[in-house]
């Protein structure tokens, strides 16, 4: 299977999820969903399904995707497991929070920022494609506090691109504080940054409520597409020489999963299809077992489960982590198909890195802190960060890689490496 | 500066690569031409076969901008878990890796892209 035959794969994808979405969702209902999306509030929980129709947030979440494809192909970048979490966490989060013009106001800044210290932009380009969990900020700006319209847009992008140029320095020095243990550095990141953006707006007497859009329906392509979509990666994984491709998964699951552990490289293309139809597969089933509704944050969820089965998740390094998770909830007597917790499960596998490199026992521990931290966070920064279990479980990785390089450094226990 | 800060970076990660195996012996050496750096990193641990063609291969990954602007700068700043060689390999114009009689011998080169390993001034048997 040649590089662009994987790109070809992918754009053809989100295609057929366009033209899904128009033969099911009628044309002028999926445009119109796709139009209020633009202007709509994104801050978190804003679930795109509930604001605006299924029709209008798959036509959203594949023309953003397809957008990343054709910047990473001018871009001339490799197809890697990178590439995958990439598209499929814009994927999953234009279900919920991203759109067409707070992405490119992020994206226009880190291109800036680029320009600033002389580098190419292929080398900022994954924390452009991250970076957009900060894309909430555009549309407070532009659409929530009664600014108007073309100050608002104006100005949203302008503070939005200001805070893109940013993000890189940033990014990049989070990267040291957990070490590359929390896969979502760029969640980290960005609720470090909204910590100043929300301190700012709430001087200026902007009110940062958390929003509550979340919906409860579903219906015939919501319920489909993950099951449907983990079967093309199976059988894309499986179509040449099962045998070996199978082989190759079980070695793929030895991987401990650090930032960057890129499975396209290290085992083969093949294997990280089936880990990643494999891997999401699961977390479906848990979806529908704690009965909650596919809308889009959990599809999210899902979907950036997904991108990162080619970029540091896999069976063995996820579940410990989200059985703290589940363990922790269910001593807490919370709802498992509440928002908070079942986000929080699907994407407490950002620290599954801490249990591939530490044991299950730290990934216990690990998801348990996650649970306790992360249905805090949001409210902290006012939903501003798409990626606040990439925030929280930065924190949680910070936290126990400091403890356990203490401990280590003290002969007081020693880490298998 | 910025080279600098990326040659200390290089040496940091080796050194952590090398040193994780106990060696009792590790030389750095270090040579500057008009534009480009060559290091040479020597230990005396016996690695098996598997092992280095292992490393050849994470090594031989190429020049990946897209990975090492970003992740690339993990390199040197471990403080747990395995060195890795691969985020070296992304950023540098050429990597090698050789069995010596006594251990491994990593040759780095890094420099512009008029830089040719091969014009290089120093003859392999003084290296």
């Amino acid at each position: 299977m040649t590089k662009d035959f994987t790109y070809h794969i992918l754009i053809i994808y989100f295609l057929i999820i366009i033209l899904v979405s128009f033969i099911f969702c009628g044309f002028f209902e999926t445009i119109n969903g796709f139009i209020r999306i633009q202007i709509s509030a994104s801050r978190l929980i804003s679930d795109y399904f509930a604001i605006a129709g299924v029709g209008g947030t798959l036509l959203n979440a594949s023309l953003l995707s397809l957008l990343s494809i054709f910047l990473l192909l001018f871009l001339k970048v490799r197809i890697s497991g990178a590439v995958f979490a990439a598209v499929f966490t814009i994927f999953g989060f234009a279900l919920f929070g991203k759109n067409l013009p707070s992405i490119l106001s992020i994206w226009f800044g880190v291109f800036i920022s680029s320009r600033i210290t002389k580098k190419r932009f292929i080398e900022y380009i994954f924390i452009a494609l991250f970076g957009s969990a900060l894309c909430p900020v555009f549309s407070l700006i532009s659409f929530e506090i009664n600014l108007n319209p073309i100050l608002g847009f104006l100005s949203g992008f302008i503070f939005t691109s200001i805070i893109g140029i940013f993000l890189p320095p940033v990014a990049i020095y989070m990267l040291r504080f957990h070490q590359g243990y929390n896969l979502y550095n760029v969640g980290m990141t960005a609720g470090f940054l909204s910590i100043f953006i929300s301190s700012i707006l709430r001087n200026l007497k902007v009110e940062l409520k958390l929003l509550e859009f979340w919906s409860q329906t579903s219906s015939h392509i919501d319920v489909f597409i993950i099951p449907l979509t983990c079967l093309l990666f199976i059988i894309l994984g499986l179509y040449k020489n099962p045998k070996v491709n199978i082989k190759s998964f079980f070695s793929l699951q030895k991987e401990n999963g650090r930032l960057p552990s890129d499975f396209v490289t290290s085992t083969s293309r093949e294997a990280t299809f089936i880990n990643m139809g494999t891997l999401t597969l699961i977390f479906y089933i848990y979806v529908l077992i704690s009965k909650s509704p596919t809308n889009g944050p959990v599809l999210g969820g899902l979907f950036t489960i997904l991108g990162f089965a080619a970029f540091g998740k896999n069976i063995k390094n996820c579940l410990p982590v989200v059985f703290g998770v589940i363990i922790t909830a269910i001593l807490l007597k919370k709802p498992l198909n509440s928002p908070a917790i079942i986000l929080g499960t699907l994407f407490s596998t950002t620290l599954a890195p801490i249990s591939g490199s530490f044991g299950i026992f730290t990934g216990l521990i690990a998801g348990a802190l996650h649970i306790i931290l992360v249905q805090y966070t949001a409210n902290w920064v006012g939903g501003l960060n798409l990626y606040n279990n990439g925030f929280a479980g930065g924190l949680v990785a910070t936290f126990i890689v400091s403890i356990l390089d203490w401990l280590e450094n003290a002969s007081i226990i020693k880490l298998n490496k | 500066m910025q080279k600098e800060e990326m040659i200390v970076k290089i040496i940091s990660e080796v050194s952590h690569f090398i040193l994780q195996e106990d060696p009792t012996r590790m030389i750095i050496s270090l040579h500057k031409e008009k534009d480009g750096i060559h290091l040479a990193i020597f230990d005396d641990t016996k690695r098996t076969k598997k092992d280095i063609e292992k490393l050849k291969r994470l090594i031989s990954i190429g020049q990946r901008p897209e990975l090492s602007g970003y992740y690339g700068n993990l390199a040197g700043n471990n403080l747990l878990g395995e060195a890795r060689l691969d985020l070296i390999g992304w950023q540098v114009k050429f990597i090698d890796l050789n069995e010596t009689n006594d251990g491994l011998k990593i040759d780095i080169w890094i420099g512009s892209e008029d830089f040719d390993k091969d014009k290089f001034t120093i003859p392999d048997n003084k290296v």
